[in-house]
């Protein structure tokens, strides 16, 4: 274990860190590399489409098009960054400001009526057909008081998004004496199961659970750490 | 977990035939909230498809089932160190050269026996096949031998039978060879390039053993034909079948294929577990090629792994050949303490069916549909 990471140095990971303004720990930026590195398997230096799309989970997404778009090329550090959005310690506004990227494909500050229908496309396929997508499109601009034509910037969603509660990544990191049974909480919670004979956790295990919380489906992902 | 109701009937309706769980397993949406009209922050709130989106290239399962894990090193430190290092020349410079040896010798006794029995015994068909069979048992052996293959066999041994069908979990090609010299069974596998796909066309033939490519959508028809041709016939060697179609990495399992299930046999499930105290068995088809996966394993000290003969299992009333399959992945996932996880092994080689993104898209249309008429 932790073959990968010892290339990371304690340079590397602070610069990543302040790169994606310390909203990641150094022990989950060495996680991130671990499976960067994994994902890269062509060890380009950043992971081609082709390989994110190799993770079937990202592929069946229906915005992986456009999240590759945005992910082409990314190194490491670039790849933190893009995350960051989704760290519980980004600010409101840095996730705001990461959903208006994805929606402002030719990124000039702007997303236009077309900007938002492509999007709404992407999310609703065929079920819709592309004269009603235009017509919902329509009603809930005119409501919010724009129109077809208004060019919408980040300070709009801002107001329409800012106090609404985004739905976040919830990352869990357990800490707590060797032996106590964390690894155990972990299995119980996400699998309902318990064993009596499991061994010391090395390195870092995670699994994830989608709960309901308040009528809002969050994803809770928690990490198991040795120690 | 989220069953759709209304109007937009699903066109996911054959989406469930060769997937049993995956539905469960994907986050669904949560579009299903507090009612109200739509407004314009429904729609340009992604959140929830980002955040899976994101989640997924954070971890998921699927990787993790191929991913090699290098087996930890016991208690590295400097005083151990030496004795590590004498161990590496001992493994390299006698061990090794001293199994090539026994693998060439094994290979020389068995050629020389196999050729003749091979070519001049055309006549005697019931004679021929079982010294073939006893021959292909014994270089087996030799492989086994050949990386010191500590194997424990538990449960009865498989003997011959028609209407039967053995299924194992698979890690990496020396499955079939530890299985192998203990039964002669006729095996299903990927047709494979280089030198063992010459063993495959040649020897591996004449036990039975049917081949086939992954990829070929006509393979497929011919391979169920003779599929059910040889489970009826009585002489035949016991068939074994890798239902997952690739190898995993021996922490996990991926769905079965339902093929070995509907042959209307008695499944008997075979679980493998592979101790990695000195070795990974697993063979990462895309890393390693197999010559070099078996250097691996001949510079290793041991293969150690253990072999279960479960209780063999007939279809239920009822139950679909899906239903049973995940039923003997079960069994074998339980004896050989692997996880299961919902993932087709194929989509190594292919893109997940466009259909599980319009499930997702179906739903959010669902949703936006409904919202809509709630003025």
């Amino acid at each position: 274990m932790g073959n990968t990471s010892s290339m990371l140095t304690q340079y590397d990971i602070e610069e990543v860190q302040v790169h994606c303004n310390h909203t990641f720990s150094q022990q989950e930026i060495v996680s991130l590399y671990q499976r960067f590195c994994q994902l890269d398997r062509s060890n380009g230096g950043f992971i081609s489409a082709d390989e994110f799309l190799s993770v079937p989970e990202f592929a069946v997404n229906p915005l992986s098009q456009r999240l590759l778009r945005m992910l082409y090329g990314l190194n490491f550090k670039e790849f933190v960054a893009f995350l960051s959005a989704f760290s519980p310690r980004a600010s409101l506004h840095q996730k705001i400001e990461f959903i208006f990227k994805v929606y402002d494909s030719d990124s000039n500050g702007k997303v236009t009526f077309n900007d938002m229908l492509d999007v709404l496309r992407d999310l609703t396929g065929h079920f819709i057909s592309e004269q009603e997508r235009e017509q919902v499109l329509t009603d809930v601009l005119e409501e919010a008081g724009y129109t077809k034509d208004s060019l919408i910037v980040l300070a709009d969603f801002v107001k329409v998004l800012g106090n609404s509660d985004l739905k976040l990544e919830v990352e869990v990191v357990l800490i707590g004496d060797s032996g106590v049974g964390k690894s155990n909480l972990l299995s119980r919670f996400t699998r309902n199961e318990f064993s009596l004979e499991s061994k010391s956790t090395i390195g870092v295990e995670f699994a994830t659970r989608s709960l309901n919380v308040d009528g809002k489906v969050i994803k809770a992902q928690i990490w198991d750490t040795a120690s | 977990m989220m069953t759709s109701p209304g109007k937009l009937k699903s066109s996911s309706s054959e989406l469930d035939l060769d997937r049993p769980n995956i539905e469960d397993y994907l986050p669904s949406g949560s579009f299903h909230e507090p009612r109200g009209k739509l407004r314009l922050r429904d729609l340009l709130d992604i959140s929830p498809t980002l955040t899976e989106a994101a989640g997924a290239i954070v971890d998921d399962s699927f990787t993790r089932c191929f991913k090699s894990n290098s087996p930890e090193p016991w208690n590295w430190n400097i005083y151990l160190f030496p004795l590590w290092c004498c161990g590496v020349v001992f493994r390299y410079f006698i061990l090794f050269p001293v199994r090539v040896l026994v693998l060439t010798i094994g290979w020389i006794i068995f050629l020389s026996a196999f050729i003749p029995v091979h070519l001049l015994l055309k006549g005697h068909d019931k004679l021929r096949k079982k010294l073939e069979r006893r021959l292909v048992e014994l270089i087996c052996s030799f492989f086994v031998a050949s990386w010191t293959g500590v194997v424990k066999y538990h449960g009865p041994r498989p003997s011959m039978r028609p209407k039967q069908v053995f299924v194992a979990n698979h890690t990496s090609m020396i499955d079939f060879i530890i299985l192998e010299q203990m039964t002669a069974f006729a095996v299903i596998m990927q047709k494979h390039p280089g030198w063992v796909g010459l063993l495959q066309s040649t020897i591996l033939e004449s036990v039975g053993c049917i081949w086939f490519n992954r990829s070929e959508a006509k393979d497929r028809e011919i391979v169920a034909k003779k599929l059910r041709d040889h489970v009826l016939g009585t002489d035949t060697n016991p068939l074994l079948i890798f239902p997952e179609g690739t190898c995993v990495n021996n922490h996990y399992t991926v769905m079965f294929k339902k093929g070995a299930f509907e042959l209307g046999c008695t499944v008997c499930p075979v679980a493998i577990k592979y101790n990695k105290i000195f070795v990974d068995a697993f063979w990462n088809s895309r890393k390693q090629s197999f010559t070099t996966h078996l250097l691996q394993l001949m510079t290793s000290w041991a293969v150690v792994c253990d072999v279960w003969y479960l209780e063999p299992q007939t279809l239920k009333p009822g139950e679909t050949a899906i239903e049973f399959a995940e039923r003997v992945r079960d069994i074998i996932s339980v004896r050989a303490g692997l996880k299961k996880v919902p993932w087709d092994g194929y989509l190594k080689y292919s893109r997940p069916s466009p259909k599980h993104r319009e499930r997702k898209q179906q739903s959010f249309a669902e949703y936006v549909l409904q919202r809509l008429e709630e003025k």
